[in-house]
């Protein structure tokens, strides 16, 4: 029999879920060492561009395929997630190693967004999404602590809200297109009765995903309360999954859509400034990083806005969005793992990603940023450029902030391989992007050196040493103001249960038959009216109206 | 010789379930063995039979028994594809739940009686499957009723007689309401057969006396809602949660809910049509009722603390979702309804199943008592974890390829509103199920579980009680995860569908 050399497709789905099946089943040894190395397999797909795999029995007809957006995230999957294992499999050192409860978790998370990256169908596409948010959850939880399942509720509120949006976009798409490939997608859109209602949905739905401000509240508090490498794959790889689904399935490039594109540009840019200003009052590094990625996706938000404004730009964007992607994943992981770290100088593993999220010079940060502002000023003219200067200005505050918290481990010697995981993602954060930058747009690579780039990137970092320097420095930093993790969310869940509390008050003191209807009096009323039916002998009054049914048909059937 | 017995087949597959039932109530209370055996035997014949039935009618054959039983009234017995779909359903999970019940029941009184109503019941449902007209399903529905009570009340407690008593007191109702509607539709138009997309007589007959048309429609559907536990007649199902866990995951899963829900299909779809009952109203209201019952169903369930109420609070929402897919009409939404028929058989029997696990071997019957059960008893509550997510719509289980379907057939009929219930069905079964799970899996255990008999070491629980819940939660699985596979529920669905919207 010949084997489709597609079949290849399925292999970085299929390895994690086999060592995830042999840790189960109590093999550890070997079931690590291969969800170590199940991440690479990905790599092998990005070989694999041109074809598609078809499996017509599986699903809906599920098709699976390595898009450009894919084979962008695959490249940035493929080392993350393996250090990331590496990291968890690696354990503390010494005491049994990592729980298995973990590893599973990581490896059903990772085959799952294997599967999103690959889906070249409706059906599959949201099925694998839907299996990563659900199966991320226990990810959240692992500490089992009160902040955590604090922290899980929120996630999985959020998500399952933001889901619901998603389940109705692709449900009216396959209306018009069945399940459509992903690639119809867009002109199925574009032909929708209710294309302003798809687009909103599908803006609306993955924004959680990417932690677009006000619907941020998830990330800062997840990242903070899962352990090391859940933080990592979460925030490296995760929420860059809601650009694929929006580069796959928006009509970016075919159609200008103006109001889209402008409340994206404008919502990604004002969080990606809020995120800077709210991160750096925060008191842990884990949550500072998680402000930093809230910063960062804003600014990838507004990058998918610009295409959607202007069609003309959506080579540029997509090569922007991808390298931007790509550097700040593998820049992002290594700072995760790196808060792991228990090393008294685990900073100096963390400097260097630090820096190139900053975007100094020659880091892979300054050529993201250098594909971003030749967007911005292509697309949006002038104002797009002070404020991406100041975007700049306000990470380089916030990695301050960062490197300060996160400087001085507690102390403790940490596994070589958990070092050698995190050596091995810096390393690559400062070359791969470079590397990718020279095959997809060389021209890049050659206007960041140019004495005008050089300065733009290096201002906004000096400016903002300066102003960290006043705040942390000489004011003090125990002088910022507190603001808790996921800012609005802990007022309005206060709030919440203040309100549940108040009502549930004022109900008790209400004369004894209320008349204001809440779930509650319904629920209660509805039971109650049940019992009373049963009381009163349905069967008779059933017979009434039979008699009466008749009766009625006689008439009208003799008239 | 062969030629004739092969097409009496529908009555040997009658016959196996019956024979089984007399053998078993003559057979003395405490010959657990010879009962055992026979209660398999009966269960693998009568599954023999309805597989070499779907063989024959696949290899074109088509089976017809009928006799006139008085002048103008038939009984009759065919086989067309959505009577396979039910008797094949029906066959599998008798076989399934029986394998349960020896395990469950192995220990309590009046085990014959139980036994042989049980073998009844079914007998009846398959009975419904294959009724070719109005006539042979009342009267099997009225046979289903009856089968069922003794298994209602099997404990005997004020509890379960009073239940009983709410029971019969609706369902009887419903039945005469179906008799009258049926004798009245006699009168109008006589015998008509069951036919894929109405029989003509009906349409006729109602173009004439709308009016007369729509007060008989309302009847037969009034009757068969009952069963089939659609708003406002639901009340009975919650209560008749105290019978043992087995009777509930037939009842809820197979026999009476599901007898309801057929009825449906049969009356809308092949006695008056889709465009007749639509012409008359009808249809609308029914969707209406189906869309009320579901976020009713799942509003209720929100608010129960007993994992077995909760789930059959569950399954008034889940069966209405058939209802919604007959109602709405068209092929995408029929395909729907049909294949939820199944889909919501298979997940919500693994639910009772796992349930009754629980109750059984820690004692928990409660939700909040569930912590920690993962670690415990980790292959029931992955079943448990399958059923409640397939219940959710979460792909791939199977309840989201019936929830693709009807979201798809909502939106090509243009009923927008519908797509709004799906989403809020899906919040709903969301925030009622995932808690559970939470609880199951990630919640520490307690110290010891009061609850529980002293249990073999290392066993999870009775083997009989495992394999049944761990191969319905695959089937739920399969039946998604290979829906477009030849023979899938799904396959089957769209088979039955070509047959009442000719391309």
């Amino acid at each position: 029999m010949m084997i489709d050399p597609a079949a290849g497709l399925l292999l970085p789905v299929l390895t994690p879920l086999l060592a995830v099946a042999l840790l189960a089943a109590g093999a550890r040894r070997s079931g690590a060492a291969l969800l170590v190395l199940a991440p690479l397999t990905g790599l092998g797909a990005i070989a694999l561009a041109d074809q598609t795999l078809n499996l017509p029995w599986l699903l809906l007809d599920a098709r699976l395929a390595a898009d450009p957006m894919g084979q962008a995230v695959l490249l940035l999957a493929a080392p993350v997630a393996a250090a990331a294992l590496l990291f968890a499999v690696a354990g503390e050192g010494g005491r049994g190693g990592p729980p298995a409860g973990l590893l599973i978790g990581l490896g059903a998370t990772l085959a799952a967004l294997m599967g999103v990256v690959l889906a070249a169908d409706l059906a599959t596409f949201y099925f694998a999404y839907a299996t990563m948010t659900l199966v991320a959850y226990p990810l959240v939880v692992h500490f089992r602590t009160p902040e955590a399942f604090r922290a899980g509720r929120v996630y999985l509120g959020m998500a399952v809200l933001a889901e619901a949006a998603v389940l109705a976009a692709v449900l009216l798409i396959a209306a018009e297109g069945g399940n459509a490939a992903l690639a119809e997608v867009p002109a199925l859109i574009i032909e929708h009765d209710y294309r302003a209602v798809l687009v909103a949905l599908i803006g609306l739905g993955f924004a959680v995903k990417a932690g677009v401000v006000p619907l941020h509240a998830w990330l800062a508090l997840a990242h903070p309360a899962a352990p090391v490498p859940a933080s990592a794959l979460l925030s490296a790889l995760l929420v860059k999954v809601a650009l694929v689904a929006w580069w796959r399935l928006l009509p970016i490039g075919d159609l200008a859509l103006p109001v889209a594109g402008g409340v994206l540009v404008v919502a990604g840019l004002a969080s990606s400034l809020y995120a800077s200003v709210v991160g750096v009052t925060q008191r842990r590094a884990k949550t500072v990083l998680a402000y930093s990625t809230v910063s960062q996706m804003g600014l990838m938000t507004a990058f998918t806005g610009t295409a959607l404004l202007e069609p003309a730009l959506a080579g540029a964007a997509l090569t922007g969005v991808a390298l931007f992607a790509l550097h700040h994943g593998l820049a992002k992981g290594a700072l995760f793992l790196g808060c792991g770290l228990h090393g008294r100088h685990r900073g100096a593993y963390l400097l260097l990603p630090a820096l190139a999220l900053v975007g100094v010079p020659a880091t892979s940060g300054a050529l993201a940023k250098g594909a971003g502002k030749q967007l911005g000023a292509e697309a949006l003219g002038v104002p797009a450029e002070p404020l991406l200067l100041l975007a700049s200005a306000l990470t380089a505050v916030l990695m301050i902030r960062f490197l300060l918290l996160a400087w001085r481990g507690e102390g403790g010697a940490d596994p070589l391989a958990r070092r050698a995981a995190v050596l091995a993602l810096v390393l690559l954060s400062l070359t791969l992007p470079w590397l990718a930058a020279a095959v997809v747009a060389p021209q890049l690579v050659g206007y960041t050196a140019q004495p005008a780039a050089l300065l733009d990137a290096l201002l906004p970092a000096l400016a903002g040493g300066a102003v960290a320097a006043v705040l942390f420095g000489l004011a003090g930093a125990a002088r910022l103001p507190r603001i808790p993790e996921g800012d609005w969310i802990k007022p309005a869940m206060l709030a919440g249960v203040r309100l549940g509390y108040t009502t549930r008050r004022a109900w008790r003191r209400l004369p004894s038959r209320p008349r204001a209807p809440s779930l509650v009096a319904l629920t209660r009323l509805s039971a109650a009216v049940e019992s009373r039916l049963l009381a009163l002998a349905m069967a008779g009054v059933l017979f009434l109206l039979l008699v009466l049914g008749i009766a009625l048909l006689g008439i009208l059937a003799g008239g | 010789m062969i030629d004739a017995l092969q097409d009496l087949l529908p009555l040997w597959a009658l016959l196996a379930s019956l024979g089984t039932a007399v053998i078993i109530f003559a057979l003395r209370d405490e010959r657990r063995r010879q009962r055992t055996f026979w209660n398999l035997f009966g269960a693998s014949v009568k599954l023999l039979l309805v597989a070499l039935l779907v063989y024959g009618f696949l290899q074109g054959r088509s089976y017809q028994v009928a006799w006139e039983v008085v002048p103008g009234v038939t009984f009759h017995l065919a086989a067309d594809p959505l009577a396979l779909l039910f008797a094949m359903l029906s066959a599998v999970l008798w076989l399934v739940t029986t394998v349960y019940a020896v395990a469950y029941l192995e220990n309590s009184a009046q085990r014959a009686r139980f036994f042989g109503f049980f073998s009844l019941c079914v007998a009846a449902t398959f009975g419904i499957a294959l009724a070719g007209n109005l006539f042979t399903f009342l009267l099997f529905y009225e046979a289903l009723t009856l089968a069922t009570y003794p298994l209602v009340v099997h404990r005997g407690h004020p509890a379960a007689l009073a239940a009983g008593r709410t029971y019969l007191a609706y369902t009887l109702g419903g039945g005469m309401a179906l008799l009258a509607g049926t004798v009245a539709l006699y009168a109008a138009v006589g015998e008509q057969p069951f036919s894929p997309g109405g029989s003509a007589a009906v349409a006729e007959w109602a173009a004439a006396a709308p009016g007369a048309a729509t007060v008989v429609l309302a009847l037969l559907l009034g009757g068969v809602a009952v069963k089939a536990a659609l708003f406002p007649l639901q009340a009975w199902l919650p209560i008749a949660m105290v019978a043992p866990a087995p009777v509930s995951a037939l009842l809820h899963a197979v026999a009476v809910v599901k007898a309801g829900a057929f009825g449906v299909v049969r009356i809308v779809q092949d006695v008056y049509g889709h465009d007749v009952a639509a012409d008359l109203n009808v249809t609308p209201v029914l969707a209406a009722l189906a869309a009320v019952t579901i976020l009713y169903g799942s509003l209720r369930a929100l608010a129960q603390v007993d994992i077995k109420r909760r789930l059959a609070f569950s399954t008034v929402s889940q069966v209405s979702f058939i209802t919604l897919g007959v109602a709405m009409g068209g092929p995408l939404a029929l395909i729907g309804g049909l294949v939820h028929l199944v889909h919501q058989g298979l997940m919500k029997i693994t639910l009772f199943f796992c349930a009754g696990n629980y109750a059984e071997t820690l004692g928990i019957h409660r939700i909040e008592s569930l912590n920690g059960v993962g670690r415990r008893m980790p292959l029931t509550s992955v079943a448990f974890t399958i059923g409640a997510l397939g219940m959710i719509g979460f792909p791939p289980i199977a309840g989201f390829i019936s929830k693709w379907h009807l979201g798809l057939g909502a939106l090509a009929q243009e009923l927008y509103w519908v797509l709004a219930v799906l989403v809020a069905s899906t919040l709903l079964n969301a925030a009622y199920f995932l808690p559970v799970l939470r609880r199951i899996w990630l919640l520490p255990a307690p110290a010891g579980w009061p609850g529980a008999p002293a249990w073999r070491r290392g066993a999870e629980t009775h083997r009989w009680l495992l394999y049944p819940a761990l191969f319905t939660a695959l089937a739920a699985l399969l039946a998604g995860v290979l829906a477009a596979a030849e023979f899938s529920p799904l396959n089957w669905a769209q088979r039955i569908v070509e047959q009442e919207y000719p391309p």
